[in-house]
């Protein structure tokens, strides 16, 4: 049903911009280009292994919402294998962006290697205005990023991910009250919020390490808490899988904003971190974690704001 | 000429005359209804015809009962408290549940025509005063902002009345001195001159028991000069200049974890004012015109130890100097026995603020408000500051201006009376500021052989900004009187707005600087300036019966008035919890007030008079939830529930002529019950002051034995909490004296 909504959505869309569109009307083209980390995992053994460099580049007619997805210099398996999509239809779910399901294409034109069962969203990056002085500071990259999923043939799924991911939702968080009992509070943030709380997952692919950064920080919904403008622990444990990436640690003394530069607060250690990715194109996570033995986040988010439509045309 | 004059000049309005002429017929007692019409230039009508609560205090009882400030007025209007928060520069006034203790004053001052905008320079001593007139409930169509609760319109001796010296001496307990001298002259009867100086000295009641040294001491000179010229019937010009300059010391605040006032920095406050009013009136058989042009200037210096403790926590000083110019013009309809009569009238003004409010945080409070607050959240990291005192700096620059028209028209059918009046008002402040702190701190880190450096921090903050606000607001009034036949009064329905500007709470800004500092030491949350620093106008609606009458058959005056006010986003003063410096101007969501007041004067027999006044107020918050308290239903802080004042004056003549006389004069002031805060978990019970004092009076001098609170009574004026700590403030003991007056 979804899949006839979207489909016949697109249709009208199409049908509806093509009949608006005559002879001397412009056409309004967009184009751009990402590079993300790869996470290519084997179907046929399980092994995961991650390939930075290559790119892909969205060329889309914005009139007609048509448009292609080509690649260059991308390494699978370690080879040379680009491809791409003959022009189809995307989606806008939000302002600018474009979300491709199961674009044809064929790995270097070649039919025995099919790109199935993929979704690509190519879209802009730039809500984010935290910026933090330091070694974790924070430059808004204001350009795209590419979030993809997709299979090559039956043997290989590769998904995209980014070096660094920033991710706006709820907290839950539990701590004790003044009486002795225990508080639960959520914590929202989204684009309107003033001054959110921002998540980030920083990849350090060579030492294969990661770090989890928090800005503007809370362990509870007291209002007493002052807010950290930066938690950094760093040191994680990174596990790239086929259903997705795994960010992990257990007693990391995070490093707290202080003056424009961090100190070691060893009074918020971080008894244990665990991030997971929990949708199919990596935008959206799950992250929990303690904190001094007494403080529990439970955080549910995504680093893209849209909410993102089901591959209903998936094999 | 007389057109050059007319072109030139414009003439006060002759109620002026008209009421000089009748105040010396005045014996004793505060008048309620007045065969005088006072506050002549925004009267259309006669005061007792006035659908208007009002009280008048003649020259007689205000040196009768040593009125010389507005605080003393308090003292015997109903539902009017003007308590003494321990400084000149705290003007606060309540009526009938409206006020607040900073910023925008919810009652309007006038002296001799000239506007007061700052409630700053409210509070200092007026000698040969000669008539007060305060109008309870709200004047803002007439008045404009900050006209909320009332306005007191206070006129001076005027030199076409009077002639001669009028000189006095007081001294009293205290260490008390207080001159003046005044000279009066008419070099014809078109011109007039008067000057007149006063000196006061206290040495002070309260002592600080951390130097042994008196608290509240206070010296101030004054002077006055008044121009009159009336160049003919129908032109008057009236030149009012004021030079006002006081020296106090310190807040006798008590700390009540040691039932003690002790503190160990200076406390101080100077002020030197300078005001020059010239109303120029044209006065024609049909209507009258009047121009008043005033210029004021402000330059004071408030200096507190802010925690009020022995311990050097930090100092506040805040200094200011402001300039305001007011023009106004009104003009009104002069045949007061036509059916109908008018008002026009246009104001503007322009007030420009400077100001610089640093705060210097001492050992104590670096130690206990910063470090241990830093320490505690990084035990392993242990800071110290660079050095045992620093500032955060505030600068402020605040231009205000303002512009208005309004209109009152006055029906008369038979012996109803309908009016309406209307003004529409319109102001634009903005604040410029500057908020700067220099400052650093090492961090240790522990280590096996103790602590050692780990690395230092240099704090260097310098934000400015500017804000801007304007507000454009309607007020309308209505009412219908009934006159009474015999000119025994009216009774009369009312209802209208009342408007209190919004504006910048400049206090708070140290509070921001010292949370962004403590944010970026990681231990604070940053404060949102336009948040925390602007507070929205208030607006109230108020609705009035009430009720003059003179009985003549027992030479008695009345007034009784019943008034309800719904007033939305009312200026709080609130003390937020927690560790911050300065107090926060809020507007809570919505109140109720609601009461009555009572005055009688009676002469039951000769030479004896009773003056009675009565004012109940019932003030609750209808809703105010302030994010972390619902205080719905609860009673509005630092307000009176009733205020009471009996007065009896005897006068006993000594000869058959009258020329020697004994006057008595007992009376009792009653204040209370008033709720310290907003959880009215703290209140200050009703408590009532007894007075006393004998005069004995010549032709030309008399010699007075004054006493006030006789009994010693035991009371509080003011109660706050700061860092957790409360403070009371405790109200004066029994005071005494005696005076010499002497007029040639």
């Amino acid at each position: 049903m979804k899949n006839l909504f979207y489909s016949t959505f697109a249709l009208i869309s199409a049908i509806g911009i093509t009949s608006c569109t005559t002879d001397g009307y412009q056409e309004y083209k967009r184009n751009f280009e990402a590079s993300p980390i790869n996470i290519i995992t084997n179907l046929e053994t399980g092994e995961t292994t991650t390939s930075k460099g290559g790119t892909y580049g969205f060329e889309l007619n914005i009139t007609k919402f048509v448009g292609t997805i080509t690649t260059d210099k991308l390494i699978i398996n370690n080879n040379s294998w680009n491809f791409a999509t003959e022009e189809s239809s995307f989606l806008s779910v939000d302002t600018n962006d474009a979300l491709f399901f199961n674009p044809k294409a064929n790995v270097n034109g070649n039919s025995t290697l099919p790109i199935k069962n993929s979704i690509f969203l190519g879209t802009p990056y730039f809500y984010f205005s935290t910026n933090y002085a330091g070694d974790y500071t924070y430059r808004p990259p204001y350009g795209y990023v590419v979030a993809a999923s997709y299979e090559i043939d039956d043997t290989y799924l590769v998904r995209t991910f980014q070096e660094d991911t920033f991710y706006l939702g709820t907290t839950i968080t539990t701590y004790p009250s003044s009486d002795g009992g225990t508080v639960t509070a959520e914590i929202k943030a989204d684009d309107n919020t003033n001054n959110p709380m921002v998540y980030r997952i920083h990849l350090d692919l060579e030492k294969k390490t990661a770090a989890l950064i928090i800005y503007n920080g809370k362990f509870s919904a007291v209002p007493a808490e002052p807010t950290k403008e930066v938690i950094i622990a760093d040191g994680l444990n990174v596990e790239f899988t086929k259903d997705g990436v795994r960010v992990y640690g257990e007693n990391i003394v995070p490093e707290v904003g202080e003056a424009g530069a961090t100190t070691p607060n060893p009074r918020y250690v971080f008894n244990e971190i665990d991030f997971t990715t929990t949708n199919e194109i990596l935008t959206e996570c799950r992250l929990t974690y303690k904190v001094a033995g007494i403080y529990t986040g439970d955080f549910t988010g995504k680093y893209v704001l849209e909410s993102l439509p089901e591959n209903d045309d998936k094999e | 000429m007389k057109r050059i004059k007319h072109i030139i000049l414009l003439c006060l309005f002759s109620g002026f005359t008209a009421h000089a002429e009748n105040s010396e017929k005045i014996e004793n007692g505060t008048i309620m209804l007045d065969e005088i019409n006072v506050t002549a230039v925004k009267q259309i009508d006669r005061m007792r015809e006035e659908p208007q609560a009002s009280t008048v205090i003649s020259n007689q009882e205000a040196e009768q009962l040593g009125i010389v400030t507005m605080r003393g007025v308090s003292d015997v209007v109903p539902n009017f408290y003007m308590p003494d928060y321990g400084s000149r520069i705290t003007s606060t006034i309540y009526v009938r549940g409206i006020g607040a203790r900073m910023d925008q004053p919810s009652v309007g001052l006038n002296v001799d025509n000239v506007p007061y905008l700052n409630k700053d320079a409210y509070d200092f001593d007026i000698t040969d005063i000669s008539s007060v007139v305060m109008l309870r409930g709200p004047q803002s169509t007439l008045y404009g902002r900050n006209t909320m609760a009332g306005v007191i319109n206070i006129t001076t001796l005027s030199p076409m009345v009077y002639q001669g010296w009028r000189t006095f001496l007081e001294v009293g307990n205290g260490g008390r001195v207080r001159v003046s001298a005044g000279w009066y002259h008419k070099f014809s009867e078109k011109t007039g001159f008067s000057v007149s100086a006063d000196y006061s000295h206290l040495k002070g009641f309260f002592t600080n028991e951390y130097n042994k040294e008196k608290l509240d001491k206070e010296n101030g000179f004054g002077l006055r000069t008044k121009f009159i010229w009336k160049p003919d019937q129908e032109l008057r010009m009236q030149n009012v200049l004021g030079l006002n300059y006081v020296r106090q010391g310190g807040y006798p605040y008590e700390y009540t974890g040691t039932g003690k006032i002790e503190y160990n920095d200076t406390c101080f406050y100077h002020r030197f004012t300078l005001t020059d009013g010239l109303t120029l009136g044209l006065n024609k058989e049909k209507f009258s015109l009047t121009n008043i042009a005033s210029v004021q200037h402000i330059d004071d210096n408030m200096t507190l130890d802010q925690d009020f403790l022995p311990e050097s926590y930090f100092t506040l000083t805040q200094k200011k100097k402001e300039t305001s110019l007011t023009e106004e013009i009104v003009v009104k309809s002069n045949e007061t026995d036509r059916k109908y009569l008018w008002m026009f009238g246009a104001m503007a003004f322009y007030k420009h603020l400077d100001m610089d409010a640093p705060v210097i945080f001492k050992d104590v409070g670096i130690k206990e408000l910063i470090e241990s607050h830093r320490n505690d959240a990084n035990p392993s990291f242990p800071i110290s500051w660079d050095t045992r005192t620093f500032p955060l700096n505030s600068l402020f620059t605040i231009p205000t201006w303002g512009i208005s028209a309004y209109h009152e028209s006055e029906l008369n059918i038979g012996n109803w009376e309908f009016t309406g009046a209307l003004r529409l008002d319109y102001e634009k402040s903005i604040l410029n500021f500057r908020s700067f702190c220099n400052t650093g701190y090492e961090i240790y880190q522990e280590t096996e052989s103790g602590l050692e450096p780990y690395r230092h921090v240099d704090i260097d903050i310098d934000d400015t900004g500017r804000l801007r606000k304007d507000f454009l607001t309607l007020l309308p009034k209505l009412a219908v009187s009934y006159i009474l036949p015999d000119n025994r009064g009216n009774i009369y329905a009312k209802v209208a707005k009342g408007y209190k500007a919004g504006g910048f709470n400049t206090q708070m800004f140290s509070d921001v600087l010292q949370q962004r500092l403590m944010s970026i030491m990681g231990i604070g949350s940053k404060y949102d300036v336009a948040d925390i620093v602007s507070y929205k106008p208030e607006k109230s609606w108020n609705y009035e019966l009430g009720t003059h009458l003179a009985v003549a058959e027992i030479k008695s005056t009345f007034e009784l008035t019943a008034f309800y006010i719904d007033c939305r986003d009312q200026q709080l003063t609130m003390f937020p919890d927690g560790t911050t410096t300065g107090r926060i101007m809020t507007n809570a969501g919505t109140t109720r007030s609601f009461g009555f007041e009572f005055s009688a004067s009676v002469n039951p027999v000769s030479n004896l008079d009773i003056n009675l006044s009565y004012g109940y107020t019932n003030a609750r918050f209808k809703k105010f939830f302030n994010g972390i308290y619902d205080y719905s239903g609860k009673y509005l802080p630092y307000i009176p529930s009733n205020t009471l004042f009996v007065q009896g004056v005897y006068v006993l003549p000594l000869t058959n002529k009258k020329d020697r006389q004994l006057v008595f004069d007992v009376n009792m002031r009653g204040t209370g019950s008033i709720y310290w805060n907003e959880e009215n978990s703290l209140k200050q019970d009703f408590y009532a002051l007894l007075g006393a004092s004998v005069t004995f009076k010549m032709k030309n001098w008399e010699f007075k034995l004054w006493g006030k609170n006789l009994t010693s009574t035991d009371y509080y004026t003011f109660y706050f909490k700061s860092m957790g700590n409360e403070f009371l403030q405790r109200g004066r003991g029994t005071e005494a004296g005696v005076s010499i007056r002497w007029n040639l």
